[in-house]
C-alpha cells in the first residue's frame, strides 16, 4: 500500500517536473528567438545582411543569382558600366539553384528588374545533401516570408530517394517539427552574427573577387579530386527539386515579364557529355530563353584566369566584359 | 511488447532482413537448449554449429564482396582474371553487433555460466532489444536476460538519470561529433588540396578522434539511457577513454563491450599472456586484427587496428624504456603536468592510426600520414572558421564535463546545479544550445555501418 502511494507520488512529481521543463523550454526558446531575430535583422554587413538585402531591398535593373560562382565570377560594377544599368550580384557562397529559386521568388515579390541572370554550375544540378543542409539560410525568413516556405521545407523531405535509416525511421517532414522552435531557425548562426558585429565585409554590389591564381599542379589535383568525389557518390542523379527550381525561376520571370538568362560561367574543366547540358538546353529551348555556356569556351582555357574552380579578379573581369555584350544583345 | 517494438524498429530499415535475424535466433535458441542437454563432444558440436551459423551470416553479408575483391586482385597479379559475381545487397543494420551478442549467449551456455533460455520470445528479445540492436553495447546474457523477467516499477531517479544520459548523448552526437565531422570531411575527402598544411592534417586527425568518440559514445549513452528509462541496465561502453594515461588504458575504456568480448572469447581462450610474452604478443595481434575486420570489410580498418595492436606489443616489450623516457619528462612536484603529459601522448598515439580508419583508401591514408610531418608555408587552413570554432567549443565542453566526472565527482553524473529550479533552467539551456549549435543534417551514426 505504502509502496503504491510512493510510486504514485513519484509519477506526479515526474509529470510536474516535465511540464515545468517544457514551460521553461518554450519560454527560453521564444526569448532566444527574439534576441537572435533582432541580431540577425540588424546586421549591417556580411552574408546575413546581403541575404536580407537581396530578399527585401534590392532594386537593381540586372540581378545575378547563384552560388559562389556567381559571387566571384560576375564583376557587377563592370557589367553595370557596359550595360548602363544598375546591377547587383545576389550570389551566395555554398548555395545552389534551390537558393536561386528562393532569391528569385523574394526579389520578384517586391521589385521587377529588367533581367535576372541565373548562374549554373553543371554539378549543382545533381543531388547533394549539402545543398539542402545549407538551405538553413532561409530559416530566419520562414515566419515572415511565406514565399520561401516551400523551398525551406525541402530540407526535411530530401532523403526520399536514399536508404537512410533515419528517413526510414521518420518518414515524414521532420523540418516542420524542428521549425516549431524559434532558436532552431538561427541554427549555426550565432557565431557569425557576433562576428558580423565586429567585422564588416565590404562588397561591390555583391561582387567578391578572388585575387590568387591557381598553379598547373593545383589544377590537376583539383580535377582529380573532383572526379574522385563524383565516383564516390552513391545514387548520383539529377535532383528533381533543382529542375523544379530552374523551371520555377523561368516561369516566375515569364509571368512578371522579366528577362531571364541562363549562364554557365567558365570552369577549369568541361565535363564532356554530362546529361546536365542537354537538360538545360532543352529547358531553355522549350521556354524560349537564352542560355550561354562558357564551360567549353577556349578563350578561358588559361589558368591565369582562375583562383581555384572559381575565376580570379582578372578572369572574372574578362568574362564579365564578354558576357555583358551577350546580355546587351538580349536586352535590346 | 518490447519484442514487438524491437521488431518494428528493425523492420523500418529493410523489412525482409528480419528473416536473417529470425534464422540466427532459431539456431542459437535451439543450440542453447541442445548444448545444455548434451554431453562431451556433442556439446561442442552444437556450439560450433551455432558459431558457424552466426559467422556464416556475417561473412555472406559483410565480407563476401571483400573476399571476392581480394581474390580477384590476387588472381589478377598472376595474370588470371576470374569474373566472380558480387552481391549487390545493403548490409543489415547493426549486423556485427547483434551477431556478437548472439554468439556470447551460446558460448556462455556452453561454458555453464548461463542457463539456456526456454522462452524463445525472451531469447529473441535478448538479441533484438531495440536500444542496443543497431550499435550496441554488445551485451552478455548474464547481465541482460534476467532483467527481462523482472518487474520494473516506476522509479523517478532512475528515469530522470536515464533521460539526462540520453540528452548528453544527443549533445555529443549533434553538437560535437557532427560538427567535428564537417572539418574532418574537408580534410579527409580532399587531402591533396591541403598538401603542405601540416596543422590542418593534425587538426583533421584530432577532430576525427573526437568525432568518432562522441558519435559512438553518444549513441551508447542514448541507448543506455533509453534502456534505463525502461528499467533495463545495460553495461557501460565508454569510460572517458581520452583521459587515459596510456594506450593500454584507452582500450580498457573504449568500446568496452567489444574489447571485453574479444578478451573473453578470443584472447583468453588463445592463452592470453599465460603462455609467455611472445605468445601474448601474437594473441594481442590476432585480437586487434579481428577487431579491425569486425569494424569493416576493408584493409584500412584492418591496418588501423593492427597498428593499435602493434602499439600494445611495443609497450609490452619496451615498457622499461618507455618509463625511462617518461621519467625524464615528468615533473617531481607537479602531478597535474604529469597527468596532462601522459594523457596527451596516449591521445596522439591513438589518433595517428585513425588516419587509416577515416581515409577512403590506403594511398590517401599514407598521404595523410606523410602530410603530418610535411611542413609547408601555409600550415593551417581553418576551412569555415565558424565550423572550426563551434567544434572547438564543443570539444572544450566535452573535456570540462569529463574532467569533472573523472577527477572531481568520481561518477558518471553530469555537473548540474543543486537546486531544482536551477536544474530545470540548466537542462533547458542545454536543449536550446543543441538547437542553436547542433548539426541537424542527414548524417547517420558512424557505427551503424558496422
Amino acid at each position: 500500500m505504502q509502496a503504491n502511494s510512493s510510486i504514485s507520488n513519484s509519477k506526479t512529481k515526474f509529470l510536474k517536473r516535465i511540464l515545468l521543463l517544457l514551460a521553461v523550454l518554450i519560454l527560453l526558446d521564444q526569448l532566444v528567438g527574439i534576441v537572435m531575430h533582432k541580431l540577425y535583422f540588424s546586421s549591417a554587413s556580411g552574408p546575413e545582411y546581403e541575404t536580407t538585402f537581396g530578399f527585401t531591398k534590392v532594386n537593381a535593373d540586372v540581378i545575378i543569382t547563384g552560388s559562389s560562382k556567381a559571387r566571384r565570377n560576375y564583376n557587377t560594377p563592370l557589367i553595370s558600366d557596359i550595360l548602363k544599368l544598375s546591377c547587383y550580384n545576389a550570389g551566395h557562397d555554398g548555395q545552389s539553384l534551390l537558393f536561386s529559386y528562393a532569391m528569385t521568388k523574394m526579389i520578384l515579390s517586391h521589385h521587377l528588374p529588367k533581367m535576372i541572370v541565373v548562374e549554373m554550375f553543371p554539378e549543382e544540378l545533381y543531388y547533394k545533401e549539402v545543398h539542402y543542409d545549407r538551405l538553413n539560410i532561409l530559416l530566419p525568413y520562414y515566419s515572415d516570408y511565406p514565399e520561401i516556405r516551400e523551398i525551406a521545407n525541402w530540407r526535411g523531405t530530401r532523403n526520399e530517394d536514399t536508404l537512410s535509416f533515419s528517413y526510414k525511421l521518420f518518414p515524414f517532414n521532420t523540418e516542420k517539427i524542428k521549425l516549431l522552435s524559434q532558436s532552431y531557425r538561427y541554427n549555426s548562426m550565432w557565431l557569425d552574427l557576433i562576428k558580423g558585429i565586429f567585422k564588416k565585409q565590404k562588397t561591390d554590389s555583391g561582387y567578391l573577387p578572388l585575387n590568387k591564381t591557381i598553379t598547373e599542379s593545383e589544377k590537376q589535383k583539383y580535377i582529380e579530386e573532383f572526379e574522385l568525389t563524383i565516383k564516390r557518390e552513391r545514387n548520383r542523379h539529377i535532383d528533381p527539386n533543382k529542375v523544379k527550381s530552374l523551371k520555377g525561376i523561368i516561369n516566375l520571370c515569364k509571368q512578371k515579364r522579366v528577362e531571364v538568362v541562363l549562364v554557365m560561367s567558365p570552369v577549369l574543366k568541361k565535363y564532356a557529355d554530362d546529361p546536365v547540358y542537354k537538360l538545360i538546353e532543352s529547358i531553355s529551348l522549350s521556354h524560349n530563353i537564352s542560355f550561354f555556356d562558357f564551360t567549353d569556351d577556349s578563350r578561358f582555357n588559361n589558368i591565369e584566369y582562375f583562383a581555384d574552380n572559381h575565376m580570379n579578379k582578372v578572369g572574372s573581369t574578362f568574362f564579365s566584359s564578354i558576357l555583358s555584350e551577350k546580355l546587351k544583345s538580349v536586352l535590346h | 511488447m518490447l519484442l514487438v517494438a524491437s521488431c518494428i524498429f528493425y523492420m523500418f530499415f529493410i523489412p525482409s532482413y528480419i528473416l536473417i535475424l529470425l534464422f540466427t535466433i532459431l539456431i542459437d535458441y535451439f543450440a542453447g537448449i541442445l548444448i545444455e542437454n548434451a554431453n562431451g563432444k556433442r556439446r561442442k558440436l552444437f556450439l560450433i554449429i551455432s558459431i558457424i551459423a552466426n559467422i556464416g551470416v556475417l561473412s555472406i553479408f559483410k565480407y563476401y564482396n571483400f573476399f571476392v575483391g581480394n581474390i580477384e586482385g590476387l588472381a589478377g597479379m598472376m595474370g588470371w582474371h576470374p569474373d566472380i559475381p558480387l552481391l549487390n545487397m545493403v548490409l543489415p543494420i547493426g549486423l556485427s553487433f547483434h551477431t556478437f551478442q548472439a554468439m556470447s549467449y551460446t558460448i556462455e551456455v556452453y561454458r555453464g555460466n548461463q542457463k539456456p533460455e526456454k522462452n524463445i520470445l525472451l531469447y529473441a528479445l535478448y538479441v533484438m532489444f531495440y536500444p542496443q540492436l543497431v550499435a550496441g553495447p554488445i551485451e552478455r546474457p548474464q547481465n541482460l536476460l534476467h532483467q527481462f523477467k523482472e518487474e520494473h516499477l516506476f522509479d523517478y531517479d532512475r528515469i530522470v538519470s536515464g533521460l539526462k544520459l540520453m540528452l548528453w548523448g544527443l549533445f555529443k552526437k549533434v553538437v560535437i561529433a557532427d560538427r567535428c565531422g564537417a572539418y574532418v570531411g574537408n580534410v579527409f575527402d580532399y587531402p591533396y588540396q591541403h598538401e603542405g598544411e601540416t596543422l590542418t592534417f593534425w587538426f583533421g586527425l584530432f577532430f576525427f578522434a573526437w568525432q568518432l568518440y562522441c558519435d559512438f559514445s553518444g549513441y551508447s549513452d542514448m541507448a543506455i539511457g533509453a534502456a534505463q528509462v525502461m528499467g533495463i541496465k545495460l553495461m557501460t561502453n565508454f569510460k572517458r577513454p581520452y583521459l587515459s594515461k596510456s594506450i593500454g588504458e584507452i582500450w580498457q575504456r573504449w568500446h568496452i563491450s567489444l574489447t571485453s568480448w574479444f578478451m573473453d572469447y578470443v584472447f583468453r581462450p588463445l592463452g592470453g599472456y599465460r603462455k609467455g610474452r611472445d605468445r601474448g604478443a601474437i594473441n594481442l595481434l590476432i585480437v586487434y586484427f579481428l577487431s579491425g575486420l569486425w569494424h569493416g570489410a576493408a584493409w584500412t580498418f584492418v591496418i588501423c587496428f593492427f597498428i593499435f595492436g602493434a602499439q600494445l606489443v611495443f609497450r609490452l616489450y619496451f615498457k622499461k624504456q618507455i618509463n625511462w623516457v617518461f621519467g625524464n619528462l615528468e615533473s617531481k612536484h607537479n602531478k597535474r603536468w604529469n597527468n596532462i603529459l601522459h594523457t596527451a601522448v596516449a591521445f596522439i598515439m591513438i589518433c595517428i592510426p585513425f588516419s587509416f580508419f577515416r581515409a577512403h583508401n590506403l594511398s590517401d591514408a599514407l598521404f595523410i600520414l606523410k602530410s603530418l610531418f610535411n611542413f609547408g608555408t601555409e600550415p593551417l587552413s581553418l576551412g569555415n572558421t565558424s565550423t572550426f570554432i563551434y567544434a572547438v567549443i564543443g570539444v572544450l565542453i566535452l573535456y570540462a564535463v569529463e574532467i569533472y566526472q573523472e577527477y572531481y565527482s568520481k561518477s558518471d553524473a553530469l555537473p548540474e546545479p543543486k537546486s531544482g529550479g536551477l536544474k530545470i533552467a540548466f537542462y533547458s539551456s542545454i536543449i536550446i544550445y543543441i538547437l542553436l549549435t547542433g548539426v541537424f543534417d542527414a548524417s547517420q551514426f558512424i557505427y551503424f555501418q558496422f
